[in-house]
């Protein structure tokens, strides 16, 4: 059809006229629509951040969470706080989880059937406060009163004081639990540098830094506080020369692969390489020779003579070149940096493993012993090195509770057995998951007619096994307060305050709480208020009474409301005073025996064993939320599994690939484990994450009714440090067996194989050596 | 071609002339409309809408606040309507055995009047017909407007405004009242209205002397973006 000018209007008023009468204008275009659901994208409010305290480290930081309508729906780190400084750890954040788990206990539990079952019912709180009441006070009046142990973590702050007042009132006993205890390490702090509390490592202003073994950058002591430090030691602000940092270990973990230089030795084997530096040091007259002289007895050098670098080398198990260095040359050469300090003050950190051998205090002390020789001990904040920490601000507060050591929990699953404890209560620790299996707690506690309470809100190991349960108030939830250990190198107080309320279908109480309100029902005189708020108060009102520190108030009231608001109180003025005792005599700290020893199977394929903490499950107690399952570990990105590190030279020799199912069997008991291969492990060594293998109870940590991973410290072989007594968690050797299984690992990492760049002889996997 | 007048065309003249007063009074009307406004049926009680909805009740009785429903009026650009369930958060209370607009109201969200789960009742969202709109070239964001009336320069108007309207205002007002009187610049006084109906034309024109008035940018693109 031609198109004419008539044509064309015709089709055109009729697509109009059509467009009209099928109303195809009026489709959503003049409409507004009311959704049936609330989008969530729409709330309404505004957003309140309160500061608090993390409880998912020992480190405890100071966070703030943004709280919504009532609801806490972000952490973060608190930037005023000192030690932490606004960071925080990928444990803070997914801590969050813990408040709105689907898991978590909502009333209290009785248990009904045997101690395996693992069967309850709930009953009401006066129900359950009266039973225990009556069994506390049933013991007392047969004046048994020493038959009741309380358990708890290494507790600090007023918290402490609630559970010492309670359990001394009482007249029972009271042991602390840790999984991988810092024992050894306060002990060597204490001969090394006479201090009671943990001293504060200034890293950022130091210049040279070697950590012996200590994985201060993931999970030991502090880790939050030291790679903030970390960060400004390897910065180039203010015109500072980046420092060097140096690695001593066994195992390749996340700080010795975030160091300048990984040395790797036999496990055990760190103190006699401190020695050898200390030796250099001292021979080359390095060090003030004052200090050699008190170090050494007068002696100078001689007495050190065995540890003389190339007497030391096949002795510790160093590679015998690294990078074309040969291995004598690197101790002399990391002793003469260390000694000049990398343009500031050289600092010698240790731990970790390093702390969990036969011989652990040796090598401890002798690394500590190191900052002597560079003037790094006793420094005030801010100049670098070791500084100590002042003691707490309010008097009469109990110093930690040292964790009891392996022989401690031997005699209580002893007592268990026997009858001796007929009221057991948990609050915090899991000893049934993270003692090793040579202990028998798990046997004892369930052939025990003791009356075990648990203080939980999630269901774990130690827990299902508990006659009672009284669920808790999550810590973000609940008042309380911490000293920080390590503190941050001054006075400080750190607040935690409630920022939600418990959901209306749950019902937790706060344990110091009830502590406090059975004390009263029980008529003990602990000479405390009723409630924690109200202790925690009155705390608060010594230190406005101070009229000093970073909070201000002309009232009490203000005082209180602003240090909530900051987090908690300090004064950076009131450092501590103690001066850094004589340094230890070298000579005499070498005396005995200072080889570590190991216990081993018999057998093929026999390595060293380094069980490590996780970075996200820390010792299991993450281990029920799914965000911290589902973070992947820093170097292998695996999450959610268990998995043994391995030499991938040495696998591919071995004939294992990743993912293959072996047992890892000790002189004690086994477990298995997903092979992974990584260059960077030494040959003949393997590591292994604790924090799985728990027993069924919580969805995250367990599936299909049995166990996720398997748990590392089960297999540890009863050996302890020889001074301490402390559980030597590395003193273990494992036979590695395969099973001819093959999982896949479940691992961020792609598929496609990484190399260690560099020529062949700078090759990594080339220099190792079992 | 000269035509001769005779008395045969004035069928033809009458009706050429009605013609051209119709075209003339459309071309007004379209013109009004256009750039100002129009000159008739815009003052009109504004349209039936599916459910009954009574800003008095709600408001002016009930003293809810405007951003109570209308969540992100102070946040973003669209002002939103409220959901179904947002409704309910009152209205599972306030039942509808009496009132017939609340029983509506409890049908889209697959209830019965009394407010009980029906199996019968499907939930459906409601479509509400729109009573202001602007062109899709043109851009409004409410947030900003609200901002500069309750805290920034406007301010004053504002509370002008609610002076005018007898609108609830503290000394010194208060953020949440000095929203309702920004509302009501554009709105009118939709607190009053059984059914809403458009206040302002919302034509380019009110809203460049609207700008031209407050010192804010006139610029093109400032709404043509």
């Amino acid at each position: 059809m031609k198109l004419s000018r008539r044509n064309f209007l015709q089709w055109a008023s009729l697509s109009a006229m059509g467009a009209v009468a099928c109303d195809i204008f009026r489709e959503g275009e003049m409409n507004i629509q009311s959704p049936v659901d609330l989008p969530e994208d729409l709330v309404t409010g505004q957003d309140n951040w309160y500061s608090t305290l993390c409880p998912q480290c020992p480190e405890r930081e100071g966070m703030i969470v943004r709280v919504m309508e009532g609801r806490a729906k972000k952490v973060q780190g608190n930037p005023l706080y000192p030690t932490n400084r606004g960071k925080q750890s990928v444990r803070c954040e997914g801590g969050l989880q813990a408040l709105y788990h689907p898991d978590r206990l909502s009333k209290p539990l009785l248990r009904i059937g045997s101690r395996q079952s693992a069967n309850f019912r709930e009953i009401g709180w006066d129900e359950a406060s009266s039973r225990l009441v009556a069994r506390l006070s049933g013991l007392r009046d047969a004046g048994n009163a020493n038959a009741m142990l309380m358990v708890t973590e290494p507790v600090r702050g007023h918290l402490g004081l609630v559970v010492d007042r309670f359990v001394g009132g009482y007249g029972g006993r009271r042991i602390a639990f840790e999984a991988m205890d810092q024992t050894v390490l306060r002990s060597a702090l204490k001969g090394v540098y006479g201090q009671d509390t943990l001293p504060d490592f200034d890293i950022e202003n130091s210049g040279y830094l070697i950590s012996f073994g200590a994985d201060f950058l993931s999970t030991w002591v502090s880790p939050v506080r030291y790679s903030r430090g970390y960060g400004e030691f390897r910065g180039h602000e203010n015109g500072k020369k980046r420092g060097t940092h140096i690695h001593v270990g066994s195992r390749y973990s996340m700080t010795a692969a975030n160091a300048d230089e990984w040395v790797p030795i036999t496990p055990g084997k760190e103190g006699i390489l401190a020695l050898s530096i200390a030796y250099v040091i001292i021979s080359e007259g390095l060090a003030p020779q004052d200090v050699i002289r008190a170090m050494t007895g007068g002696a100078g050098a001689a007495a050190l003579d065995q540890f003389r670098p190339d007497r030391v080398v096949s002795r510790i198990g160093m590679p015998e070149s690294i990078r074309g260095e040969q291995a004598t040359d690197i101790i002399v050469r990391i002793a003469r940096e260390f000694a000049e300090g990398g343009g500031g003050l050289g600092l010698a950190i240790g731990g970790g493993e390093t702390g969990a051998h036969t011989n652990g205090l040796f090598n401890l002390s002798a690394v500590y012993a190191l900052n002597y020789l560079v003037g790094s001990v006793g420094r005030r904040p801010g100049q670098g090195g070791v500084v100590f920490n002042p003691p707490p601000p309010i008097d009469g507060l109990p110093a930690p509770s040292p964790a009891g050591s392996l022989a401690d929990w031997s005699r209580v699953a002893d007592e268990l057995n026997d009858g001796q404890i007929e009221v057991l209560m948990v609050q915090g620790p899991n000893p049934v998951h993270a003692l090793p299996t040579s202990v028998g707690f798990q046997e004892s506690l369930g052939a025990s007619g003791a009356f075990v309470v648990s203080f939980s809100s999630f269901m774990d190991d130690t827990t299902q096994m508990a006659d009672l349960i009284l669920p808790q108030r999550d810590p973000l939830e609940e008042w309380g307060d911490d000293v920080p250990q390590p503190g941050p190198g001054y006075e400080i107080v750190g607040m935690q305050q409630p920022v939600v309320n418990p959901l209306s279908d749950l019902d937790p109480r706060s344990f110091p709480d009830l502590l406090l309100t059975m004390s009263q029902e029980l008529g003990l005189d602990d000479g405390l208020p009723n409630t924690f708020k109200d202790l925690l108060r009155q705390g608060a009102q010594r230190l406005f009474e101070l009229n000093r520190g970073s909070v201000e108030g002309a009232t009490f009231e203000a005082f209180w409301n602003k240090m909530l608001q900051q987090g908690g109180w300090w004064d950076v003025d009131r450092v501590s005073t103690a001066s850094p005792p004589s340094p230890p005599n070298l000579a005499e700290l070498a005396r005995g025996d200072i080889e570590p020893s190991f216990q081993a199977p018999t057998g093929d394929n026999l390595f060293y064993f380094i069980p490590f903490l996780s970075n996200s499950l820390l010792d299991g107690r993450g281990s029920h939320l799914p965000w911290l399952q589902a973070a992947p570990d820093p170097l292998s990105s695996v999450t959610w599994q268990t998995w043994i590190e391995i030499n991938s030279q040495q696998a591919k020799e071995m004939g294992w690939k990743e993912g293959d199912v072996v047992r890892v069997v000790s002189t004690e008991a086994n477990m298995s484990a997903l092979v992974y291969p990584h260059p960077a492990v030494p040959r003949g060594l393997v590591g292994i994450p604790v924090g799985q293998g728990h027993a069924p109870g919580v969805e995250y940590q367990s599936r299909d009714g049995s166990r996720r991973g398997s748990n590392p410290m089960s297999i540890l072989a009863p050996e302890t440090d020889r001074e301490t007594g402390a559980l030597a968690w590395a003193a273990t050797r494992v036979l590695v067996v395969p099973t001819g299984d093959n999982q896949r690992v479940s691992k961020f990492e792609g598929i496609v194989p990484a190399f260690p760049f560099g020529t062949k002889e700078e090759d990594i996997v080339q220099v190792t050596k079992g | 071609m000269l035509i001769k007048p005779s008395l045969k065309m004035l069928p033809l003249a009458f009706g050429g002339l009605i013609g051209a007063v119709v075209t003339v009074m459309v071309l007004v009307y379209v013109l009004t409309a256009w750039w100002s406004t129009p000159i008739f049926g815009f003052s009109s009680g504004g349209p039936d809408q599916p459910i009954a909805f009574s800003h008095s009740v709600h408001v002016q009785d009930n003293g809810i606040q405007c951003e109570f429903c209308h969540r992100n009026v102070s946040k973003g650009s669209a002002a939103t309507v409220p959901s179904v369930e947002q409704c309910l958060f009152c209205h599972t209370t306030i039942t509808g055995e009496d009132n017939a607009e609340i029983a509506k109201l409890l049908a889209h969200a697959g209830l019965d009047p009394s407010g009980v789960a029906d199996p019968a009742v499907s939930a459906e969202p409601i479509d509400w017909v729109r009573v202001h709109r602007l062109p899709d070239h043109t851009q409004f964001v409410h947030e900003a407007h609200i901002q500069f009336f309750s805290q920034g320069g406007g301010v004053d108007q504002a509370v002008a405004k609610a002076r005018e309207f007898g609108l609830p205002l503290s000394q010194p007002p208060e953020e949440t009242e000095l929203v309702e009187a920004t509302c009501t610049i554009c709105h009118g006084e939709v607190r009053a209205m059984e059914k809403v109906k458009q206040g302002r034309t919302l034509k380019m024109g009110d809203c460049v002397d609207c700008h031209r008035d407050n010192n804010a940018p006139t610029d093109c693109t400032t709404c043509h973006y």
